[in-house]
């Protein structure tokens, strides 16, 4: 029973838009444990990416704006810092890479000084051992001719070896936590594996949390020890990976695997979840997931009443009222530090 | 091709503007009373004027005073309109309303007007006219640079940058600034031939370069008593500022397809 890392409690981020306000992320919680991967599992719009912006304070305001909450790091809460503090935070506390690897990079510096301009800002090293300290960053994330490529453009770089570069910068000020946003949506196939590898490795090295975003289950089986499954700004069901995978609680959860196709299974059509993603504005009343969910579409209790998340097994916490043993369980909040490793 | 030729022709225009300098062929302000309004000769290759100056050296001269109050408007707004562009851009809001209501405001006045007007207030010379038209010219390039802004700081590039902490004023200025420059160097290279027409305007109506130095437009100004007797006073310095300001555009847009990376076509 570690302190963890990262605790985020009852998270809520709202847009203010001309139609209403939208609630983006809507009270979640979750902690993120030394040297562990958390990841956020979600369709696109679910709140994912909000969250991760949240946590580094990036939403744009307005029409964004943190409502209510805490982000612990280590105790402290970020969303009390100063704008200096927070500075300080970004980088080289808390690291992050993105989707787009091919957009991530500005197109008018060398990928070298852009790795030196983080170090610069947060560890003060400038010059000759900046320098030498981006191409060993270089090296470090399998770059081959790390010098001769410091002083490369990112176009002349593919996408892939973009990616080992933003990698590069995220890691050069040894941050505690790197926030992954879809970091190989954008690639294809063999080159997700490399980064998944190196992501891998360099979280052995230096004792590195991950918060992983994505939608890709596959990507989540490879890389992930606790999941939260995100559905219309809340998590629905938090669990540490393998149980998750062994047996999913929430009918969300089951609909996503359904979609899988599976391994030496004779199958001509994968099923689909019915019906489509809530609008933000007019969610639906009760459970969010009602009209879509096979099993609660017809019971009044789903369809009047929102679940709140409780915890069904000893940490292992889900939002459904027809969930097995969901009924009488404690409505512990998953960041209270309970949360089993 | 055509791009190169502009080029040297700028470049032939400047280098020309030097060799002024050491009054050649002739002393461009000293009068040679006897060879007054001489038509153009093999002594004289553009005539002289009513004092009898030599028009040629008068207009090497005036190049020299043209370009650099050409450079010196133009450097003037460009600085001022990166900077409000940048602030407005980055910031947006409210911030961006106030300052693009101003530059609108600004852009209402009849600037001609109002360089006229405070040429009249001050002692006019070739300093005060390029500070002056300067002044009254950079809302142009404030707004190119703030809709460049508006874009550009969407980007995932300088989201990136505020992850790894930098602050507002060096992600403006070392991570957008860069990347919206290109559109801004074009309309300064087409805004030198805008601030050259703005002189020879000024200083035909007698507002700008004092005699007896000599400028473009004050020369046609001059000439202008002696249209019927002598051409040469008018179509000289005339031609001058039209292939001046034509060799300025035609640069311009060279520059603007050479920066442009969706342009394909070689120049």
């Amino acid at each position: 029973m570690r302190a963890p890392l990262l605790a985020v409690r009852n998270l809520r981020t709202y847009f203010d838009t001309e139609a209403g306000t939208v609630k983006a992320v809507d009270g979640i919680s979750f902690t993120v444990a030394p040297g562990q991967t958390f990841a956020l599992v979600g369709e696109s719009g679910c709140g994912k990416s909000v969250t991760a912006y949240s946590i580094l304070r990036l939403v744009p305001t307005p029409p964004g704006r943190i409502v209510s909450g805490q982000v612990l790091l280590e105790g402290r809460d970020l969303l009390e810092l100063s704008a200096e503090q927070m500075r300080q935070v970004r980088g080289g506390r808390i690291a992050m890479i993105f989707q787009e690897p091919m957009t991530s990079l500005n197109p008018v510096y060398t990928c070298g000084s852009q790795i030196v301009e983080a170090v610069n800002l947060h560890r003060g090293i400038k010059g000759r051992q900046a320098r030498g300290l981006a191409v060993e960053m270089l090296a470090r994330v399998g770059i081959p001719d790390p010098a001769g490529r410091f002083g490369e453009y990112p176009h002349q770089l593919s996408g892939g070896m973009r990616q080992r570069v933003m990698v590069a910068m995220a890691l050069s000020c040894d941050p505690q936590l790197l926030i992954a946003d879809e970091p190989t949506t954008a690639l294809d196939v063999t080159i997700q594996a490399q980064i998944l590898d190196l992501l891998r490795q360099l979280r052995e090295e230096s004792r590195l949390s991950i918060l992983l975003i994505t939608h890709d289950l596959a990507v989540v089986a490879e890389m992930a020890d606790a999941v939260g499954v995100m559905y219309a700004s809340k998590i629905v069901e938090l669990t540490d990976a393998g149980r998750l995978f062994a047996e999913p609680l929430h009918p969300y959860t089951q609909g996503l695997f359904h979609s899988l196709p599976r391994l030496g299974e004779k199958k001509h059509r994968l099923d689909a979840i019915g019906g489509n993603v809530p609008d933000p504005l007019t969610f639906p009343a009760g459970c969010k997931f009602h009209p879509r969910c096979p099993t609660g579409c017809n019971l009044p209790r789903c369809q009047t009443r929102e679940p709140p998340l409780a915890e069904v097994q000893t940490g292992r916490w889900a939002a459904c009222w027809e969930c097995p043993g969901y009924d009488g369980a404690p409505q512990t909040d998953p960041s209270d530090q309970r949360q089993s490793d | 091709m055509g791009v190169m030729i502009c080029i040297f022709v700028v470049g032939m225009g400047y280098w020309a503007a030097h060799l002024a300098g050491v009054h050649w062929p002739c002393d461009p302000t000293r009068p040679d009373p006897p060879s007054q309004l001489l038509p153009p000769s093999v002594q004289h290759p553009l005539g002289t004027d009513d004092l009898g100056r030599d028009t040629f050296s008068r207009i090497l001269l005036g190049a020299h005073v043209s370009l650099l109050i050409g450079f010196v408007a133009v450097g003037i707004s460009i600085v001022i309109g990166v900077i409000i562009g940048s602030i407005s851009g980055y910031f947006g809001g409210w911030v961006d309303t106030i300052i693009m209501r101003f530059v609108d405001m600004m852009m209402c006045i009849p600037t001609f007007f109002l360089i006229l007007t405070v040429a009249a207030m001050v002692r006019p010379s070739i300093w005060y006219v390029a500070v002056v038209i300067g002044l009254t010219g950079w809302m142009g390039a404030s707004r190119l640079v703030r809709a460049e802004f508006l874009t550009l700081r969407e980007t995932d590039y300088v989201q990136a940058a505020r992850a790894i902490g930098a602050a507002a004023p060096r992600i403006i200025f070392r991570h957008i600034l860069p990347n919206a420059l290109p559109p801004v160097f074009v309309s300064a290279v087409l805004g030198v031939s805008g601030a050259i027409l703005a002189e020879a305007s000024l200083s035909y109506l007698g507002f700008g370069v004092q005699p007896p130095d000599p400028s473009w437009g004050n020369i046609i100004a001059d000439g202008r008593q002696y249209i019927l007797d002598a051409w040469w006073l008018i179509v000289f310095p005339g031609a001058a500022i039209f292939v001046t300001t034509l060799a300025f555009y035609v640069t311009g847009e060279g520059l603007r397809v050479a920066l442009d990376p969706k342009e394909t076509k070689q120049i």
